[in-house]
């Protein structure tokens, strides 16, 4: 057990840590995943200032959560949403399901379990923020369930997700 | 290849120790060994291959040897139909007709000679073979020799030591490799002189020759066989295998076998193959006879790829 | 005197041979394709038949990288039978080999009769006889394929094999249907094994060549199933929390191998079939997957990200200590072995590079050479015989399979359905 909390701890610092440095990382990771589909979430929330109930929407709107490739770090932005979800979730007790998926290079089988890791990493998340993990199931995909079809970055970048399923 | 200081030491060695072998055998072994006619043995392999030819293949044979003249002979009609079957080819190949046409008649006239006389014939031959034999085990790499002049005067201080038996203190003198050259020199021409009643020493020049013709036949036999050389999935640099290669000489190959087995059939396979492919060495018409009968009868060929990606 | 003359000439003979035994020596090979000569087989019946045999066989033996087939337009005769050979004819065209056949009606049935020659050495190298039906005629092509093959390189045919492979076909937005098919390892006779809504993947064949396992997502979650194919008969293997994944047979068909995520990441586990007893393989906090057996029964090769990028190890199947066997490469996964445990083909990226190809690493000598030269590719199976191989890649937005011969002469897209093909796996010899 005291393993087990250790890393979540552990991964908790290592999310933030990634959050601080995000900026300055920006530039440096262009060559793979360079798009970032939830970089317009995050103007469009920080824009609205005040109003924090139209934030929380806005945030408890976004279900999918994406990633680098062949990473399975939380990036700051997803971290807001989970946030709120957290809230959610701890309130209502409701269970859902989080979807690990990759984009499709790589091998299938590596991928599927790249898709488990990433689901796990949101999991890990919320458990900490306190629900509980009963509330949540993982299931990977792999690359078997693309968001968007093509060979391009930006279907690559979209594919690289965690989806939340009510 | 290897330094021409040790260059001439096995060889000669191994000559002497086959010719010391030889002479005793004279004495010892042919009260037990039957009168075999010399050149039975190859030509029953020519035979046999032929035997096991298929009926589409003996349809074809039967044809050309319809218009043959068939001799009592089983050698003769072998090679005849051998010599046929190159007639055949000549004819349809415009270039080459005139120069085939000589080379048949050539062979066709020393053949009628063997038949009339084979007593005689296999006489001359077998002397021929005797002092090529024995030359040849001297000036293997005399051929390769760029220094040729200073071959020519080992011999000549070779010659002075067996009359004076002071060659040793002057080879001492001259340089290594030409003190080497110059003892594989006297001692094969003196196991000649023993082996028979006219010793030669004028055939230097047409053996050298002989070699520069064989190293060309043998770069040109080794490139045709790696053309055709076609290698399995399992093959990987440095496997080897040995196989026998055997010929007619029209330059036909009549068979191929396996020697040293590499211990992959696949492998050893792609070998044989690439031996059976080549069908014929069509430039062994230029070597006479006694050359193909020491040299490409039956010849060994090692495989060991040293090209392969994996 | 006459046997003492006789010995030193037979004497001399022998020491002139003995003394020209230098060996020639062969270091370099020219791989190239043998042009080979399948003249279009006779046909004694009345319609015409619905296979073109020679062009079967032609195919077969071109696509093991080995031979070239001569256009038909070139030959100047079309024999049917060994009689109607003139070597001649055959080798003015440049044939090392000549095959002909003659298809006979028999009965119901089909017989033909086939003969194999080598043009070169002028001898019939093979004759034969096999038997069928109208609908076995590719079967009876591919048996004629295999024993030429065995006759001219003494490697044993693997055309009779079989092929399987995933196809994903997208009706409508969130709906797609999945199939395992089961064809010729050609592409040819494609066969639907499982239809479904949900994924499909990872199949493999038993060696017995009549089981196969593969993951299903037709509960939603991923559970492994052996199916056989026979019968159609299926059993559910797995029901684990998390993945459940990547099934492998042992050599002896009596232990499954596969992935486990259940004590919370991704590690290899075998499964005793007869028992259902489950043992864990590997013990690692990174992802452990894509099991493979090596012939003995006893080493498991499989992926694993343990030194942060996905790199090829090995370990035994009771446990103990992973050994790395890839170092070349920023990206090496999916390892399957030659049968003869010489080769390694592997998804490949190499050192700089961003695409992913196929490549074949000599365990030995930890040579690697890429075989294929798009940028998606992945799911290499190796054809019993190490001869050929397949994998899945992507063209003009599709993905489709690809099959080459190990020398790399040969690159040729698989016929195949509708929709996204994928995950294709090679058969083992079957009877």
């Amino acid at each position: 057990m005291e393993m087990t909390k250790f890393g979540k701890l552990a991964a908790l610092g290592l999310a933030l840590a990634i959050a601080a440095g995000c900026s300055s990382k920006g530039g440096d990771s262009a060559g793979e995943g360079a798009v970032d589909p939830n970089a317009g979430y995050g103007a469009n929330t920080s824009g609205v200032d005040g109003n924090l109930a139209a934030e929380e929407a806005a945030l408890r709107a976004i279900t999918t959560f994406y990633f680098e490739y062949d990473s399975a770090d939380l990036k700051p932005e997803a971290m807001r949403a989970l946030d709120v979800h957290a809230k959610d979730l701890k309130g209502n007790g409701a269970r859902v399901v989080l979807e690990g998926h990759a984009d499709e290079r790589g091998t299938r089988e590596y991928n599927m379990a790249l898709g488990e890791r990433r689901a796990s990493a949101v999991q890990r998340y919320l458990v900490l923020q306190g629900v509980s993990p009963a509330q949540l199931e993982l299931v990977s995909y792999g690359e078997e369930r693309p968001l968007v079809l093509g060979s391009s970055e930006e279907s690559w970048a979209q594919n690289r997700r965690v989806e939340l399923r009510k | 290849m290897r330094p021409s200081s040790q260059g001439y030491f096995w060889p000669v060695l191994w000559a002497l120790t086959l010719h010391v072998l030889m002479f005793a055998l004279l004495f010892v072994s042919f009260q037990f060994t039957p009168d075999l006619p010399p050149a039975r043995p190859i030509v029953k392999a020519t035979l046999v291959s032929l035997k096991s030819k298929s009926p589409a293949q003996v349809q074809t044979n039967q044809k050309i040897a319809g218009e043959a003249q068939k001799t009592a002979a089983q050698q003769y009609e072998a090679e005849q139909l051998e010599q046929k079957k190159a007639d055949d080819k000549k004819l349809a190949d415009a270039k080459k007709a005139e120069a085939m046409k000589k080379q048949a008649e050539a062979q066709k006239q020393a053949e009628a000679k063997k038949a009339e006389a084979q007593k005689a014939e296999a006489k001359k031959q077998a002397e021929i073979a005797k002092k090529k034999a024995a030359d040849e085990a001297a000036k293997k790499k005399a051929a390769e020799d760029a220094k040729k002049k200073a071959a020519e005067e080992a011999k000549k201080k070779a010659a002075a030591e067996q009359a004076r038996k002071k060659a040793a203190a002057d080879a001492k003198k001259a340089a290594e490799d030409a003190k080497r050259k110059a003892q594989a020199d006297a001692k094969a021409k003196a196991l000649a002189e023993l082996m028979s009643d006219e010793p030669q020493y004028q055939m230097d020049v047409g053996d050298d020759k002989d070699d520069e013709v064989t190293a060309g036949i043998d770069a040109r036999i080794v490139q045709l066989v790696s053309e055709q050389w076609s290698r399995p999935p399992s093959a990987r640099n440095g496997m080897s295998v040995t196989v026998l290669i055997e010929m007619l000489p029209s330059g036909q190959i009549t068979n191929v076998s396996l020697v040293q087995s590499s211990g992959d059939a696949a492998f050893d396979q792609s070998a044989i193959s690439a031996v059976k492919n080549v069908g014929r060495i069509h430039e062994m018409i230029e070597i006479d006879r006694a050359t193909f009968e020491r040299k490409y009868r039956k010849r060994e060929m090692i495989f060991k790829p040293e090209d392969l990606s994996l | 005197m006459n046997i003492v003359k006789s010995l030193v000439l037979l004497a001399l003979v022998w020491v002139g041979m003995v003394q020209a035994a230098d060996p020639l020596v062969v270091s370099h090979g020219a791989d190239r394709a043998i042009p080979i000569a399948v003249v279009p087989f006779g046909w004694q019946g009345g319609a015409m038949l619905p296979e073109d045999m020679a062009e079967v066989v032609g195919n077969d033996l071109r696509n093991s990288g080995y031979f070239e087939p001569i256009p038909r337009q070139n030959m100047l005769s079309m024999p049917t039978t060994a009689e109607g050979v003139f070597y001649r004819d055959w080798k003015a065209l440049g044939a090392q080999y000549v095959l002909v056949g003659n298809v006979n009606p028999d009965g119901g049935r089909l017989s033909i009769n086939y003969a194999l020659f080598n043009v070169a050495t002028e001898q019939q190298m093979l004759t034969g006889n096999v038997a069928g039906t109208q609908q076995q005629l590719r079967d009876m092509a591919h048996y004629i394929s295999d024993q030429a093959f065995l006759k001219m390189t003494g490697i044993k045919g693997a055309f009779s094999t079989r092929l399987l492979y995933v196809t994903a076909e997208n009706l409508a937005t969130n709906n797609t249907r999945y199939t395992l098919q089961r064809a010729d390892y050609d592409g040819a006779r494609a066969v639907t094994l499982l239809q479904s809504r949900e994924p499909i993947l990872s199949p493999s064949f038993a060696a017995d060549g009549k089981r196969i396992a593969y993951v299903s997502f037709e509960q939603k979650r991923p559970r492994i199933f052996i199916q056989h194919i026979d019968t159609g008969r299926r059993e559910q293997v797995t029901n684990f929390e998390g993945l459940n994944g990547a099934p492998a047979f042992s050599p002896d068909g009596s232990r499954l191998a596969f992935v486990l995520s259940r004590d919370g990441n991704p590690e290899i586990y075998v499964m005793n079939l007869a028992t259902r007893q489950l043992a864990r393989v590997t013990n690692h906090f990174a992802i452990d997957t894509e099991p493979f057996w090596g012939a003995d029964g006893q080493t498991i090769y499989f992926t694993s990200d343990r030194a942060g990028k996905p790199q090829i190890y090995r370990t035994n199947v009771n446990g103990g200590g992973a050994e790395r066997v890839t170092f070349i490469g920023n990206y090496n996964a999916n390892p399957k072995l030659s049968a003869d445990g010489k080769t390694m083909v592997m998804v490949h990226r190499q050192d700089g590079y961003k695409v992913f190809q196929i490549a074949a690493f000599d365990l030995q000598t930890s040579r690697l050479k890429v075989l294929s030269q798009t940028t998606l590719d992945e799911s290499p199976t190796v054809a019993p015989n190490g001869t050929m191989l397949t994998y899945a890649t992507r063209q003009q937005g599709r993905g489709v399979l690809m099959l080459v011969s190990t020398n790399g002469r040969v690159r040729i897209p698989l016929p195949t359905a509708q929709g996204d093909v994928r995950e294709p796996s090679w058969s083992p010899y079957l009877q």
